[in-house]
């Protein structure tokens, strides 16, 4: 036997792909796929040839393309390894879930060359998922009619009493405005969660000046939780093109969590700092501080913290999701940090990312 | 004399608290919970603004809009969708709705909105 024996790229990757049931696919350094295994091409009924280059991608669900090629391209630009989940149609035409784990290879110099993909088959997970979403995606809109309706009576009435002169009626009513606020955002995140997961964040951008947004979301806030004296050093000398609403979600969404996990301080320090083409803001609290491995599960969907916290300090698991969302579709990064005093949640955004 | 506002919502609970809302604000009101009621209220009482719900029971909110934006008639009533969704702008945009509010509502909110067609 000659070990020396060198078969070329193509029939290495049949040799060691042909006979395992994970589809699994190729690409080339310029994004197109070259190879795919005779699992993949069994599941979709299609020749090698009619596969290769962009061909695959025709087999798509039209509502997972987008999704695909940002996944495909932001990785490109990374060289990470990366997970996405979309249908992809079968030989007979029905689209079917397939996970898709993805891995970088390389040249014989070291340099990245592309991806290998392999797929397996979660259908019957993703239709579970599916009823999930579509069920919390129902209920948002269900809780809604009545939502809507006790608010309108409710502010309504606050307006009576607030022209009676009646302070101690008014008092009560101004309570049950501001958890019917409470229970509003709490809906609209439920109703969004889903949305963003699977599309993304719309965005409405203008020119704006962002310490405006902060006093503003500041001020709210405090007249909310007057316990904690929120205190804000630093400026913003720049104005900043973005979502103005969404964007006072994401720092909103920071805000209360730091309250919500230190419930025994009575303050919270926001920090700006500038670079020449961003800026960062960070949310200091006083509080029970974050561990190492919770730091970056804290922006996943559904986290709730740790079995201790989960229970202290409830909530289900949204709002850190939603900021993490906004922020990364802004261009920016957020992270989370445990410093002495508490934890220190924070994002950078670009101050103009259209270059 | 007061501004005449035409309600077009299918859950009645909405329906009334939006009627109190109005004449409370000064305005007439007329209300249905029908879609396909708007087109005869529209003849029989001219309003000055249409509330109009997206989700309607067997009807779409938008088509309704669409049609009343198509036809010379009706055309110059400002219509004001109410959306379960918070982001639903681009939605309306195309069917010719002059404005949106996302359900739960804040009443000064829908309130400056109907000002601010009626003053238009």
């Amino acid at each position: 036997m000659n070990s020396k024996l060198v078969l070329p790229v193509k029939d290495q990757l049949h040799l060691a792909t042909n006979s395992v049931p994970v589809m699994t696919w190729v690409s080339g350094i310029d994004k197109l796929c070259f190879f795919f295994n005779k699992s993949w091409l069994e599941f979709t009924g299609r020749t090698l040839e009619q596969e290769c280059g962009e061909g695959w991608t025709k087999g798509i669900h039209p509502d997972d393309q987008k999704k695909w090629k940002e996944a495909y391209s932001d990785s490109f630009n990374s060289c990470n390894p990366f997970q996405i989940k979309y249908r992809l149609k079968r030989h007979d035409g029905e689209y079917k879930w397939l996970i898709n784990n993805a891995v970088p290879h390389y040249d014989d110099h070291g340099h990245f060359a592309g991806y290998i993909g392999s797929c397996i088959d979660i259908n019957e997970i993703a239709e579970e998922e599916n009823l999930r979403d579509e069920f919390i995606n129902s209920a948002g809109n269900e809780l809604k009619i009545p939502v809507t309706t006790i608010k309108v009576y409710a502010q309504l009435l606050e307006d009576f009493f607030a022209r009676a002169g009646e302070e101690k009626h008014l008092i009560f009513l101004k309570k049950i405005n501001k958890q019917v606020v409470k229970l509003t955002r709490l809906i609209n995140n439920l109703g969004e969660i889903n949305k963003i997961y699977y599309f993304g964040v719309e965005l409405n951008k203008t020119s704006f000046d962002f310490n405006i947004l902060l006093l503003e979301e500041i001020s709210r806030v405090q007249s909310e939780f007057p316990k904690h004296n929120i205190q804000l050093n630093g400026y913003i000398s720049h104005n900043v093109y973005g979502d103005r609403e969404r964007l006072a979600q994401a720092f909103n969404n920071l805000l209360d969590n730091a309250i919500k996990f230190s419930p025994d301080a009575d303050k919270i320090v926001i920090s700006i700092e500038e670079n020449s083409d961003s800026f960062t803001v960070s949310v200091l609290d006083y509080g029970i501080g974050i561990s190492n491995k919770e730091k970056d599960k804290i922006f996943t969907r559904f986290y709730k913290g740790n079995e201790n916290t989960a229970n202290t300090f409830p909530g289900i698991g949204l709002g850190l999701y939603i900021s993490s969302q906004i922020i990364k579709y802004h261009g920016g990064e957020i992270q989370a940090e445990n410093v002495i005093s508490g934890s220190k949640l924070s994002f950078k955004l670009p101050y103009d990312n259209r270059t | 004399m007061a501004s005449k506002i035409l309600v077009v919502d299918d859950d009645t609970f909405i329906l009334d608290a939006l009627e109190e809302l109005l004449h409370y604000s000064g305005y007439e009101v007329i209300t249905t919970p029908k879609g396909e009621e708007v087109f005869n209220e529209v003849e029989k009482n001219f309003p000055d603004l249409i509330l109009l719900d997206i989700m309607l029971s067997g009807t779409d909110g938008r088509d309704i809009c669409r049609l009343l934006k198509s036809n010379a008639k009706t055309k110059d009533i400002p219509v004001i969708m109410i959306s379960a969704h918070p982001a639903a702008y681009e939605a309306v945009k195309d069917v010719g709705a002059n404005d949106i509010v996302a359900k739960p509502f804040d009443i000064h909110n829908l309130l400056s909105k109907i000002e601010l067609q009626l003053s238009a």
